[in-house]
């Protein structure tokens, strides 16, 4: 039997046998990720309702100034929606938005009240503005589009009324189609925007994330086990390679991780599917045609910055596992590495990178593993290079911390390393 | 018989501290032989013991075991040599007999192999049913017992035993004694070990080595040392070199 397998079988007995490791598999995990989940629930939440409140100003530009537009600004005005009438059509759209700082535009078209008069399906336009393009700026679209449904709504029961005509017929009398306002340009399909931002910016780092949260603390834990089971220094002389012994940890809690990645990838996408009304669909990646949206590079970097930050977060927890000598310090030192990397990352979902300088996005994207969440943005943003810097730098960090690594394993520090200076020892007998 | 299979020569080692645990000490051990490392608290013994087991690098000077240098070939060492550290456990989730087979398997070519190598460990330990029990449920003597039977049943080039009945009481430490002895000269295996126990090693030692502040300061065998010295037993030796002064 080969070393690799026999020392795979022992890591499997330990978790099922030993509570420690059943602590680190579980209680450590459910617990963190419990409390981040928690935090960023309330977050979204509470972020998506301030955009709703930002939504408040709404552009019109009237083309139809007809019965039915004088209705439909009748309608926005009932509902408290406070609203600017724009007369100047020859403007770039953007440059309305930003010039009044609105982030939902509604285009009434000049036909409008002609199609509505004949008892065709009329359409109204929206613009919405993505402009932080955090995960939050759903909550904009969701409400420009609400109030058109609510609108339609309202027409049906007057027509309803009026005539007696059976409410299938007329349900939706007025259609929208939505565009959003990136930078300069106009993009049709908010909805493979906001996948695409989900997707790139939220979903897959947060994943990459949770699972190096798990693969830290987990991996930190089963190498203090072997200190506290006094079986170290018998591993260390046994005729296999030393890379394999942590090899083998890390590889379990890899596959325990991606486990992990499915369930809470599931809750997140549960939640955003309930509370965001995200197309699910959409957000779990069927059919979004990224390029859409981004620069053609930014899935390459994306992709190349993940395997560097995945690999740095190995190592890393390599590295620190080492350090640890027993349980206790192993939990200790997992969550004085996690605790910066949780801050990073929730810093990477709220910073509105719009709104910085470049040398302070330089800097943001010179963060390991959260500078990932900021490579779409910054692509959009126009700061390609710093999108290279975000992706090759954590492909940098992997590569430094596999040198750390490599002298800490192949030499006696392996055995003598430790994060808290040794008390002397007391000499026995 | 006489091919030394471990060759120390000018050893030195300092802590990151900066303790001098083991100073220009040199030794040889013959291929077949028991060689005790003997010495007070302190002495570097095990310091020692984890430099030719490639788990500490020297500072200076060489360890040569079985013609491979530790520092050089470490993994051909590990390939010859099976060390029992001083202060070792085993799994406590796994049984005995597990906890065997998980050493046997790095050692083993096939099952067979593994099966015998963990036969003989069962004989080694004495430990009869309760080889089916968690390691858990074992007490300090048992684990120890256990920790002896795995280091020897793999047949190594060299056994590297640091204090071996540590924790046993007598009739206990007499039956590892006893099982060391028989092993090592049925299977012509070579043994290293440390000690306190001057009847042990009186016992067990074809040689010895005297282990003062890091240097030796004798080496013979132990009836030798005491003809040599003109005293009644090695504990007189013992005193006689290092000084009554610990
Ligand atoms: N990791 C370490 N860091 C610094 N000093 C150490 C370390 N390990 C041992 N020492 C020091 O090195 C010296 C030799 O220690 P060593 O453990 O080799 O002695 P020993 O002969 O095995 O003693 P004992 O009989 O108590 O087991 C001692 O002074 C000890 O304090
Ligand atoms: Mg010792």
């Amino acid at each position: 039997m080969s070393a690799f397998i026999t020392l795979l079988v022992k890591e499997l007995k330990s978790i099922i046998r030993d509570p420690k490791m059943l602590i680190a598999m579980f209680v450590v995990p459910l617990v963190m990720i419990g409390v981040m989940y928690g935090i960023m629930f309330a977050a979204i939440t509470q972020q998506a309702e301030q955009a709703i409140r930002e939504s408040g100003v709404i552009a019109i530009i009237d083309l139809d100034h007809g019965v039915w537009s004088q209705r439909f600004i009748d309608y926005l005005r009932d509902q408290g929606i406070t609203f600017k009438l724009v007369e100047n059509n020859a403007e770039h759209i953007p440059d309305i938005m930003s010039s009044l700082g609105v982030r939902i535009l509604y285009v009434i078209p000049s036909n409008f009240s002609e199609a509505l008069a004949a008892n065709k399906t009329a359409v109204i336009e929206y613009y919405v503005w993505f402009k932080a393009l955090t995960v939050f700026e759903m909550g904009i679209a969701d409400r420009a589009s609400e109030l058109i449904g609510g609108f339609s709504e309202n027409i049906t029961r007057s027509i309803i009324a009026k005539s007696g005509v059976p409410e299938e017929f007329v349900r939706y009398p007025v259609n929208s189609t939505s565009l959003v306002v990136l930078g300069t340009k106009i993009v049709k399909e908010p909805e493979q925007v906001l996948a695409g931002v989900l997707t790139t910016s939220l979903i897959i780092p947060l994943m990459v994330f949770i699972m190096l949260v798990f693969i830290i603390q987990f991996a930190v834990t089963s190498i203090a086990v072997e200190k506290e089971e006094k079986m170290f220094e018998t591993l260390l002389t046994l005729p296999i390679n030393r890379l394999t012994i942590v090899g083998v940890k890390l590889l379990v809690s890899v596959i325990i991780g991606i486990a992990y990645v499915v369930i809470y990838g599931a809750i997140l996408l549960w939640f955003l599917a309930g509370s965001l009304s995200a197309p699910a669909g959409a957000v779990g990646g069927e059919g979004i045609n990224l390029s859409i949206v981004l620069p053609p590079n930014t899935v390459y970097y994306i992709g190349a910055g993940m395997i560097g930050a995945v690999l740095f977060g190995l190592l890393l927890a390599m590295i620190l596992s080492l350090f640890a000598e027993d349980v206790r310090t192993a939990q200790l030192v997992s969550n004085y590495a996690l605790t910066p990397l949780i801050i990073m990352f929730f810093l990477s979902m709220f910073i509105d990178l719009s709104s910085l300088s470049y040398t302070v996005r330089a800097v943001l994207s010179l963060i390991p593993l959260a500078n990932i969440s900021f490579i779409p943005k910054l692509m959009i943003l126009g700061n390609q290079e710093l999108g290279l810097i975000a992706s090759v730098s954590n492909i940098a960090y992997a590569g430094a911390a596999t040198v750390i690594a490599y002298r800490i394993v192949n030499t006696e520090r392996i055995f003598t390393a430790r994060l808290f200076k040794k008390r002397i020892k007391v000499k026995k007998r | 018989m006489t091919d030394p299979i471990v060759v120390v020569r000018d050893l030195v080692k300092v802590y990151p501290g900066g303790v001098r645990a083991v100073d220009k000490l040199s030794f040889s051990v013959r291929e077949g032989e028991i060689f005790g490392l003997i010495g007070p608290n302190g002495a570097g013994k095990t310091t020692t013991l984890r430099i030719l087991a490639t788990i500490l690098q020297p500072t200076e000077g060489e360890a040569i075991v079985y013609g491979y240098n530790v520092v050089k070939e470490p993994d051909k060492v590990r390939s010859v040599i099976s060390y029992l550290p001083e202060e070792a456990g085993a799994y406590k989730y796994l049984t005995g007999l597990e906890f065997l087979e998980f050493i046997a398997s790095f050692f083993a070519r096939d099952e067979e192999e593994k099966d015998r190598m963990v036969m003989e460990a069962i004989k080694i330990s004495g430990l009869g049913d309760r080889l089916r029990d968690k390691v858990k449920t074992y007490s300090k003597g048992m684990l120890r017992r256990l920790l002896v039977a795995k280091t020897l049943m793999i047949k190594p080039k060299l056994a590297i035993l640091d204090e071996p009945t540590s924790g046993l009481d007598v009739v206990n430490a007499v039956k590892v004694r006893e099982a060391i002895k028989n092993y090592a000269h049925e299977h012509g295996v070579t043994i290293l070990l440390s000690s306190h126990n001057m009847l042990e090693v009186e016992y067990l030692c074809d040689r010895i080595g005297i282990v003062h502040k890091g240097r030796l300061i004798a080496e013979g065998a132990p009836r030798d040392l005491i003809k040599e010295h003109g005293v009644e037993n090695l504990e007189e030796v013992f005193v006689k070199l290092v000084g009554g002064g610990f």
